[in-house]
């Protein structure tokens, strides 16, 4: 091994070990002076061009690597051919390993642009995710979440997870808005008071079918109003909607509201307050 | 004439379709309005040649075609005696208006809404006494007994459920907005019959209602307006009377008269004048392509409710009256509104295709009924 090591390598009495060393310092500082640098270019310049600028720091810095290997590689290793071949393949090796994941993505990319499990405009969950799909590209999905944080998934995450499609393609999708109230109260009156609550939103559309579903739990009475709005964007303002003036009817029934447990139990452990998952 | 102005099932209303060079054009328009993202000008009030002057107000009354309120009444007369219970969309132009509000000597009784809708509000005594008798009667204008808000339904509600019941002849009229909302979301809307509709007037039929005026030429080919013009016009109008008529002012207002002083002169008497009339597929109409979403709600449920102030339309959004009284004034100073009575407002005539189009892109389904 050492005998191979040394074939690879110059004799070290050729080795320009001076020259390189001001070379890694040189690299060393430009990269410093690159991030110290851009940070207060992009500050100057315009905000519309300030991502742009400091886009260029890690590219900077990965140029500069890679001009640093390039420059001082011949002055290591000897030239020769078979040289050359076995850091080649060495190199291949190498980003084999490292770009495993990203070829499964390109692979499954494929595979999403066959099955098309997303598309650009649908709703979907990818693990705690959820937002709408801004673009499929080859390797990743983006999606922009009701925060306006545009998550990136790679398309191999199709191979280990589920992926959750809420409209499919379709314009709308259901919106579910759950009300838990103290089960000792008069379900018909709530029920048409709240199919009330539905049918009166000027997101509702009326074109798809809309419910009110009650399920009794031991802890109370679950409401659900299950309707469609006319566009999936605006699935929030819609809930938020249904939400406000359903809790108006029934405090204006006279219906107490109950927590759910996990709530309760949130508050016992002093934790934050969990949202119980939404049923569609 | 007869048959032009009649009453027809609403599955058998088939508004005159455009042509493909009038899609794509309108397709253009609306696209570079997305673009420049600005509502354009209704009309521009500057000649664009210095021989032309402003079109004066005796030519605007001397062109302008009067809905022939004696031969809609006919039809009304007609659409009802043909059934026992009916029900009929009124036009959202307000074209039929005068026909149906005033519905002459023979007519049934008609029971009006209440002046203003508000949450909470019942059906009076006297309207449920009128629908308990078995006489026949008519109830006008359903949109305005309600307000779209959980606490708006009441008598809506108990209006719809009587009228269901009610064994005597009964005819009523509604917004077509309104109307599809309802068949959608009220059980109660079930158990009545199908609709009906003004029929939709066809370029033959517009031509036939607006006449020939000789001083009319058009722009660019200087002929009168003939065949082709006014079947442009009511693809344009998807076949509305109203908001043909609409197009059809603003595509003389853009035209002009020759001569010194047309302001308030006698046009009978000038047989040399001409009045340019521009194309009517291409009249400049307010828009509605680049409103924001939050505005298109609104002329949405001013259609729903035929005409409303701002205290309606801030229940039926979920805002302040305030609120939606600065949007009405917007949209009004886009032409998109126009001034009803009080503090309450329509949608323009000559805004509705424009509106129309905007619902069909925002699946808004259905509108039209």
């Amino acid at each position: 091994m050492n005998e191979q090591l040394a074939e690879i390598l110059r004799d070290p009495a050729d080795i320009p070990a001076l020259l390189l060393a001001t070379g890694v310092a040189v690299a060393i500082a430009v990269v410093w002076t690159v991030g110290w640098l851009l940070p207060k270019v992009a500050d100057a310049v315009p905000a519309r061009f300030r991502t742009r600028v400091l886009t260029l720091v890690p590219a900077l810095r990965l140029a500069v690597g890679l001009t640093l290997v390039a420059w001082a590689l011949p002055k290591v290793v000897a030239p020769t051919p078979q040289n050359l071949l076995a850091i080649v393949g060495a190199l291949g090796i190498a980003l084999g390993f490292a770009f495993k994941d990203y070829v499964a993505s390109l692979v499954a990319g494929v595979v999403a642009i066959a099955e098309r499990p997303y598309r650009q405009g649908d709703w979907v969950r990818v693990g705690p995710h959820y937002g709408e799909v801004r673009s499929v590209g080859s390797r990743a999905v983006q999606i922009v979440t009701h925060d306006d944080d545009v998550v990136t998934i790679p398309h191999g995450r199709l191979w280990t997870g589920d992926v959750a499609n809420a409209n499919d393609g379709a314009r709308t999708l259901l919106v579910v808005a759950e009300l838990w109230l103290h089960p000792d109260h008069d379900a018909e009156a709530v029920r048409r008071r709240l199919n009330d609550v539905v049918i009166t939103s000027h997101y509702l559309d009326p074109t798809r079918p809309f419910r009110v579903v009650l399920d009794e739990q031991t802890w109370g009475s679950r409401y659900a109003l299950k309707a469609y709005p006319l566009d999936a964007r605006d699935q929030i303002l819609f809930r938020t909607d249904l939400l406000v003036r359903a809790k108006a009817v029934v405090r204006a029934l006279g219906v107490r509201f109950v927590e759910h447990p996990d709530a309760r139990e949130g508050r016992r452990s002093g934790g934050m307050q969990r949202t119980p998952p939404s049923t569609p | 004439m007869p048959d032009v102005w009649r009453v027809v099932p609403l599955s058998d209303a088939t508004p005159p379709a455009p042509t493909t060079e009038a899609r794509a054009r309108r397709w253009w328009r609306d696209l570079l309005e997305r673009w420049r993202g600005a509502v354009g000008e209704v009309d521009d009030p500057t000649p664009s040649d210095e021989d032309l002057d402003a079109l004066g107000e005796a030519w605007l009354a001397r062109l302008q075609p009067r809905p022939p309120v004696a031969a809609q009444r006919a039809a009304v007369v007609a659409w009802r005696e043909a059934r026992r219970h009916g029900l009929l969309l009124r036009p959202d132009d307000g074209s039929w208006d005068a026909a149906l509000d005033d519905p002459g000597g023979d007519a049934p009784r008609v029971v009006e809404p209440p002046a203003a809708a508000s949450l909470g509000m019942g059906l009076p005594r006297e309207v449920v006494a009128l629908l308990e008798d078995d006489d026949g009667l008519h109830l006008a204008r359903l949109e305005r007994w309600w307000v779209r808000h959980h606490d708006g339904l009441d008598a809506l509600r108990e209006l719809l459920g009587r009228l269901g019941a009610r064994r005597g002849p009964w005819s009523a009229d509604v917004a077509p907005s309104a109307w599809a909302w309802l068949r959608r979301t009220f059980p109660e809307a079930r158990g009545l019959p199908a609709p009906s509709r003004p029929a939709p007037l066809d370029g033959p039929a517009l031509h036939a209602w607006f006449g020939t005026d000789p001083a009319l030429r058009l722009r660019g080919s200087g002929e009168p307006p003939g065949e082709r013009t006014f079947h442009a016009l009511a693809a344009r109008a998807n076949g509305e009377a109203g908001v043909a008529a609409a197009i059809w002012a603003l595509a003389m207002r853009d035209g002009h008269e020759r001569g010194a002083d047309t302001e308030g002169a006698d046009a009978s008497e000038d047989g040399d004048a001409r009045v340019w009339l521009r194309d009517p597929a291409t009249v400049d109409l307010p828009g509605a392509a680049s409103l924001p979403r939050e505005d298109v709600l609104l002329l949405h449920a001013v259609l729903l409710h035929g005409v409303a102030g701002p205290e309606v339309l801030g229940a039926a959004l979920g805002v302040t009256a305030r609120e939606a009284g600065v949007t009405m004034r917007v949209l009004e100073g886009q032409d998109l509104l126009t001034r009803s009575t009080g503090d309450r407002v329509r949608v323009a005539p000559a805004a509705l295709p424009s509106v129309w189009s905007r619902f069909d892109a925002e699946s808004i389904a259905g509108v039209r009924g």
